[in-house]
């Protein structure tokens, strides 16, 4: 997993590519505290990159979800395709994160 | 879609951008940074954003020399490989940079395909070390117990998986599992193959080479050749020797890494081993007898390694008043918690409150009472496993020394709470369960009982993650499992249950993907409630799919408050019932799975020789598989009379 952080007004976007498996949740931390920026509102995970997940790849969102509602910003998935697009959904991830067109 | 990235380091834009458009045509992402400092700036922002590292030598602000030090000192960071850009010329400067851990080269002006074969050397090299390191965190490192050992092989997965095999269990097993995978490689290409360095150059620049070596592996006389190893652990220091059956090979040239190949793509292995792998290196003979040592752990103590950091305030374990003497001592000697005596069964308090029940178990429960009650056998192993995962998890990491040490008794435990297929099946319907563990302990679990009404309640599940806490946490979802208030429940309002319960014991990120369900044989149909896992699969009496159902859900411990609904599928007479985990698909695709990887489940299933009932066909599919998961792979099958 790899990721990369932009920040847009309120708005922060991180691009994940690779993949997101159990190898790569050690890196959960570091990822959510480079998105909880202190002016931040806004978080968006772009996983368009993304090309397989695992169940700890879910996990690693779930983390990410935990620590962005700590800070009281509005978390959302977009751009994701194939494999990762099944996962979300049989997962219902839906339900926990808005999913942007 | 590439997800290779460079980080190019360069003062003069000019040449960044150069970089950008010789680089992004061939599926290089490129970052840029204008000094050291601002490099240092971007690496700092993450671990595992980049593939390679560009770096100019002399820049303002923090030149590339030093930037590289700075790389080569930070963990995070010292395994990327650095591409110095310099003048052909400088000789010195080339031998400077190799010391300090720079191993290839470029100079300008930029030659493009030069420029990618290198960096793609860089970056496939780089993406080889990381495969081998996450192969190597799947070992249970046992091979330690091991003093001496001959193996033989051929090809270079085969050298692959035995030198991450015999790296396991020694110190710096990420260097040491490369350093012998470069030597094994040479072995069987410059050796046993007889492929030159030259040959290799040329077969490279031509894209040949992989289909080379596939020929010549064929062909005779190369394909009767074999290399071995030779393994002897003693005296603090394993020594390797490997021998190839080849013409010989003229290994002066390639103990160092020089100046004269420090442009070239490949020919840095066997430097690169000398230096970052072995304590010694020395070929033998005409070069196809070579010798590599390295020191072991055998003397050191388990609980000094660095891989177990000591958080901050030290977690508190209660030993409750009767906690059997032995248990308590365990877990005194164990550095990072803190032992504080309890008292009676009734004052909770601490992370975590161990007691001894009247039949002599031993009970373990979080203080604040998340999760609830554990009940272990009174085996120091399993108890001091059981502690570690809930109130220390970092030090049960896969290949840390307590997880080699406990790892045992965790699996051992959960091999008693899985019922015997056997005793879930008669009157006619027979239940068979397939479970197999990518690393020490197995992160899925698979169980069942037959209820009161005289129906069969079964479930699959997998926790994330793989190795003892997954395991732990399988613990915990079988005690939950065993709630009288769910002993009747129907299946939607089990995962309800237990998503509650999950929820309020298992830190983020931890949940299990399962499906629960209870079967009424007579009616032919399951009921059942799924969260987050594949689809549970009808199949006829010939083993033709006659029903999916669906596996859609949050997996429990997700939310804690997530609708599951009851879902059914019916069962033909003398048909199947098929469960599975996504560890399955990982098998399918021999390693990851892709898109629609279940619809390629059912085509292995149709496409098995001789065909058969679901629960033969199933054997067959896992059975086509040996040697290495990637995931905790379960299967459970129950068939009706016909």
């Amino acid at each position: 997993m790899k990721f990369q952080i932009s920040q847009n007004g309120n708005t922060v976007t991180a691009r994940i590519t690779g993949q997101m498996t159990f190898e790569d949740r050690g890196q959960a931390p570091t990822l959510a505290a480079a998105l909880t920026e202190p002016s931040s509102t806004a978080i968006v995970l772009d996983l368009s990159g993304v090309d397989y997940m695992d169940s700890a790849g879910l996990g690693i969102l779930l983390t990410l979800r935990e620590k962005a509602q700590a800070k009281g910003n509005a978390i959302s998935l977009k751009g994701m395709t194939g494999d990762v697009k099944e996962i979300l959904e049989l997962a219902c991830f839906d339900t926990l994160f808005r999913f942007e067109a | 879609m590439s997800n290779v990235r460079v980080l190019v380091v360069d003062d003069e834009e000019f040449n960044r951008q150069t970089l950008r458009y010789c680089l992004e045509p061939a599926g290089f992402l490129i970052d840029e940074a204008g000094d050291g400092a601002e490099a240092w700036f971007s690496l700092s922002q993450g671990r595992n954003i980049y593939d390679a590292i560009l770096l100019d030598r002399q820049m303002p602000e923090m030149d590339g020399m030093e930037l590289l030090a700075k790389i080569k000192a930070q963990p995070g960071l010292q395994d990327i490989p650095v591409i110095m850009q310099t003048a052909m010329d400088r000789e010195q400067e080339i031998i400077d940079g190799i010391d300090a851990g720079a191993h290839y080269y470029l100079t300008k002006p930029y030659d493009v395909d030069v420029l990618t074969s290198v960096v793609r050397a860089a970056t496939d090299e780089f993406a080889r070390r990381r495969r081998l390191k996450s192969e190597l965190a799947k070992r249970s490192g046992a091979i330690r117990l091991m003093e001496a050992g001959r193996f033989r092989l051929r090809t270079q997965k085969e050298a692959d998986a035995l030198a991450v095999l015999l790296a396991s269990g020694l110190p710096r097993s990420g260097a040491v599992a490369m350093g012998l995978s470069e030597l094994l490689i040479n072995a069987v290409e410059h050796g046993n193959l007889e492929l030159d360095y030259a040959s290799k150059s040329e077969l490279m620049a031509q894209g040949a080479w992989d289909t080379v070596i596939e020929e010549r592996l064929q062909l005779a006389p190369y394909s009767e050749r074999a290399v071995t190893l030779e393994v002897v652990r003693d005296g603090g220091v394993a020594t390797f020797t490997i021998t190839d059956e080849g013409k010989g090979f003229d290994w002066q040239a390639f103990v160092d890494l020089t100046a004269a190949r420090a442009f070239d793509s490949h020919g840095r292995g066997i430097a690169m081993a000398r230096k970052m792998s072995f304590a010694t290196l020395t070929y033998k003979g005409r070069g196809n007898i070579v010798e590599a040592s390295v020191e072991t752990d055998d003397a050191a103590r388990p609980a000094a390694s660095p891989s177990s950091p000591v958080p901050e305030p030290l977690p508190v374990v209660v030993a409750g008043r009767g906690l059997a003497a032995a248990i308590e001592d365990r877990l005194r000697a164990v550095e990072g918690w803190t032992v504080v005596a309890g008292g009676g069964a009734d004052t909770v308090g601490g992370d975590l409150y161990l007691t001894q029940s009247p039949a002599g178990d031993v009970i373990l429960r979080h203080g604040d009472a998340r999760g609830g009650v554990l009940t272990l056998p009174a085996a120091p192993d399993l108890v001091e496993g059981a502690t570690r995962c809930l109130v220390l998890p970092a030090t049960m990491e896969i290949g840390s020394p307590a997880e080699q040490r406990l790892a045992a008794a965790l699996a051992q435990h959960q091999a008693r709470l899985v019922p015997q297929p056997a005793a879930l099946g008669g009157a006619g319907v027979s239940v068979a369960a397939w479970g197999a563990a990518c690393s020490s302990v197995n992160g899925d679990m698979w169980g069942g009982r037959v209820r009161d009404s005289g129906r069969i309640a079964l479930f699959v599940a997998d926790m994330t993650g793989h190795g003892p806490v997954a395991g732990m946490n399988t613990f915990r979802l079988a005690a939950l499992l065993d709630d009288p208030e769910i002993a009747e429940a129907s299946p939607d309002a089990v995962l309800r249950f237990l998503d509650r319960e999950l929820k309020a014991a298992l830190p983020a990120g931890e949940y299990a993907a399962m499906v629960y369900g209870v079967l009424d044989a007579a009616a032919r149909r399951f009921d059942y409630a799924a969260a987050g896992v594949p689809h549970p699969v009808v199949f006829d009496a010939a083993g033709t799919v006659a029903a999916t159902g669906l596996g859609k859900g949050l997996p429990v411990g997700a939310s804690g408050r997530f609708p599951y609904e009851l879902r059914q599928l019916d069962i033909p007479a003398g048909g199947a019932l098929v469960m599975i985990t996504d560890g399955m698909f990982t098998l399918l695709d021999g390693g990851h799975g892709g898109a629609g990887a279940f619809d390629r489940f059912l085509a292995a299933m149709a496409a098995v020789a001789g065909g058969g009932p679901a629960a033969a066909r199933l054997e067959a599919v896992i059975a086509g598989f040996e040697g290495e998961r990637g995931d905790d792979v379960t299967a459970v099958c129950v068939t009706l009379p016909g």
